[in-house]
């Protein structure tokens, strides 16, 4: 029987969202799935159709390093990179940021190309809820590689009532 | 008072990639909260940013809500020519800011 | 049910008598924060805490009200005359006779030498102004003295942080003497120290005083908020400032 070990679990979501058809989990494997991994990322599916319009995206090149467990939603820390030589003939144009249950699911899009010199970028986004973070980048020869982490996100206990 | 702070290597040899960082004040208002009055607060969020160097543009991102308050971008350039690295932005209700930096490059 | 509130009522007197409990070792909030945290606050261009100080060190040197000064008019380069000046804060004003902070002190520059308006306390401006003034004391300790002039507030202030109040029934010693360490839901409780304020708080997603934090602490324990800037809040910081000696000024700050 399989084993679902994070990487597998990955490849799971990626497939899943590849050309935006969720494939079936089999159902011994569904039964060893964490909650957080059930047939994911469906809420994602028609915005990935509108980036990609069908083409499958496939899993690599594209790298998330995100806090596994970020202690507040309101900012979080991330880095994204991309594996390109960033050249004329061959760079990254677009690298989109997308959140699996954030109320908007583009967080940002990215646009670049040989001037960047480097496929990479540091930010801080907000994450309302546990869930996926994923990224997808168009390359120069309009291939669309990309990668999913799924972070766990905490609330505080020290609530503050001043509000906005 | 529209407040940004940029970092920008005052000077890079031709052909590194110069690493530059650009921090904004500013509220990122999603649209989903509510006042202490229970008034919904009006989406408000930088939604571009463009970075041009020396005239060209080398990085551009379309901003959403789910970019943190005070936005913090770092990304980077291939450096040319000495010359000037330029930063704008504009949120939903149309206010513009910008800042500029220069950078020497040497052979 | 009787004796134990006798023996909480024994205890909070022994409290009393004797010199207030200080943890030891002392340890600034930031030891008990996440790595995510600590890089904000470490990194002075990624913390967010630094576009204040920036508008504070911008608003130095801009005029302001009737006279026509800055804060620099009178005290210029901050770096240099600046320094030192938070760790001995809250302190008696000479004129009023009466325990201000910094920003106490900053709203009384502008009123009494500005002829500016007073500055709202939890103004983007006086948050600039009180971090920029704060930063150049950074890795100084605090040092207040209690001496017969602030007893008075000191005294007051230990009271409040000893008395158990709101719906929780719970005092500031209770989570921060006591509970230092401990986990409330996920956040890890510190001790309860005011060094690094005004910080920028990710609960908040901007910058807050001191004032706020403390305001949020009542909430927690549901009990009524004092007004930040109001004697209560600033008694309370003497008495914290008091307890926090020796600890070093991490302000501007990021915390949760």
């Amino acid at each position: 029987m399989m084993r679902h070990t994070p990487n597998t679990l990955r490849r799971r979501v990626l497939k899943g969202i590849a050309g935006g058809v969720l494939l079936p989990a089999s159902a011994p494997a569904r039964a060893q799935l964490p909650q957080s991994a059930r047939p994911p990322l469906a809420e994602l599916v028609p915005v990935l159709k509108d980036i990609t319009g069908g083409a499958a995206v496939r899993e690599g090149r594209v790298k998330l390093q995100i806090p596994k467990l970020a202690e507040n939603g309101h900012l979080v820390p991330l880095t994204v990179s991309v594996d390109s030589p960033m050249t004329a003939a061959d760079h990254v144009r677009t690298l989109y940021l997308l959140s699996e249950k954030n109320p908007r699911p583009v967080i940002a899009k990215i646009g670049m190309g040989p001037d960047t010199g480097r496929a990479a970028l540091t930010t801080r986004i907000r994450l309302a809820g546990a869930q996926y973070v994923v990224a997808v980048a168009q390359m120069s020869d309009g291939s669309f590689w990309g990668t999913a982490t799924d972070v766990i996100v905490t609330e505080t206990a020290c609530l503050d009532a001043d509000g906005v | 008072m529209s407040l940004a702070r940029i970092l920008v290597p005052p000077k890079a040899r031709r052909g590194d990639v110069v690493d530059v960082r650009i921090a904004i004040q500013h509220p990122m208002e999603t649209g989903f909260r509510m006042d202490n009055n229970g008034r919904k607060i009006a989406k408000n969020v930088v939604n571009n940013l463009v970075c041009r160097y020396n005239g060209a543009e080398v990085f551009r991102a379309e901003l959403g809500s789910g970019i943190a308050a005070n936005p913090y971008l770092q990304f980077y350039f291939l450096a040319k020519d000495s010359g000037k690295v330029e930063f704008e932005w504009v949120d939903d209700a149309g206010e513009k800011g910008s800042a500029a930096a220069s950078i020497a490059v040497t052979a | 049910m009787c004796s134990i509130t006798i023996l909480l009522a024994a205890g909070a007197s022994l409290v009393h008598g004797a010199q207030p409990f200080r943890p030891q070792p002392l340890k600034s909030g930031i030891e008990f924060s996440s790595a995510e945290v600590r890089a904000l606050q470490h990194d002075d261009f990624s913390s967010p805490a630094m576009l204040w100080a920036t508008r504070g060190e911008k608003l130095w040197s801009e005029s302001a009200g009737a006279s026509g000064k800055s804060c620099a008019s009178c005290h210029q380069d901050a770096r240099a005359s600046m320094k030192g000046v938070t760790p001995r804060y809250p302190q008696i004003d000479p004129g009023t006779a009466r325990l201000v902070n910094i920003e106490g002190r900053i709203n009384q520059c502008r009123t009494r030498h500005q002829q500016a308006a007073a500055l709202g306390y939890e103004s983007d401006d006086l948050l600039g102004l009180t971090a920029y003034v704060g930063m150049q004391s950074r890795g100084l300790p605090l040092n207040v003295v209690i001496d017969t002039q602030n007893r008075r507030h000191f005294e007051r202030g230990r009271d409040m942080y000893y008395t158990r109040m709101g719906q929780m029934d719970l005092a500031c010693t209770h989570c921060h003497d006591r509970n230092f360490g401990r986990k409330l839901l996920n956040d890890t409780i510190s001790q309860g120290h005011g060094n690094p304020y005004p910080v920028y708080r990710l609960e908040w997603q901007t910058m807050g005083s001191l004032h706020r934090r403390l305001r949020a602490c009542f909430f927690g324990v549901r009990a009524e908020r004092p007004a930040a800037g109001s004697q209560d809040l600033l008694d309370l910081e003497l008495f914290l400032a008091w307890r926090a000696q020796g600890l070093t000024v991490e302000t501007p700050g990021v915390r949760k």
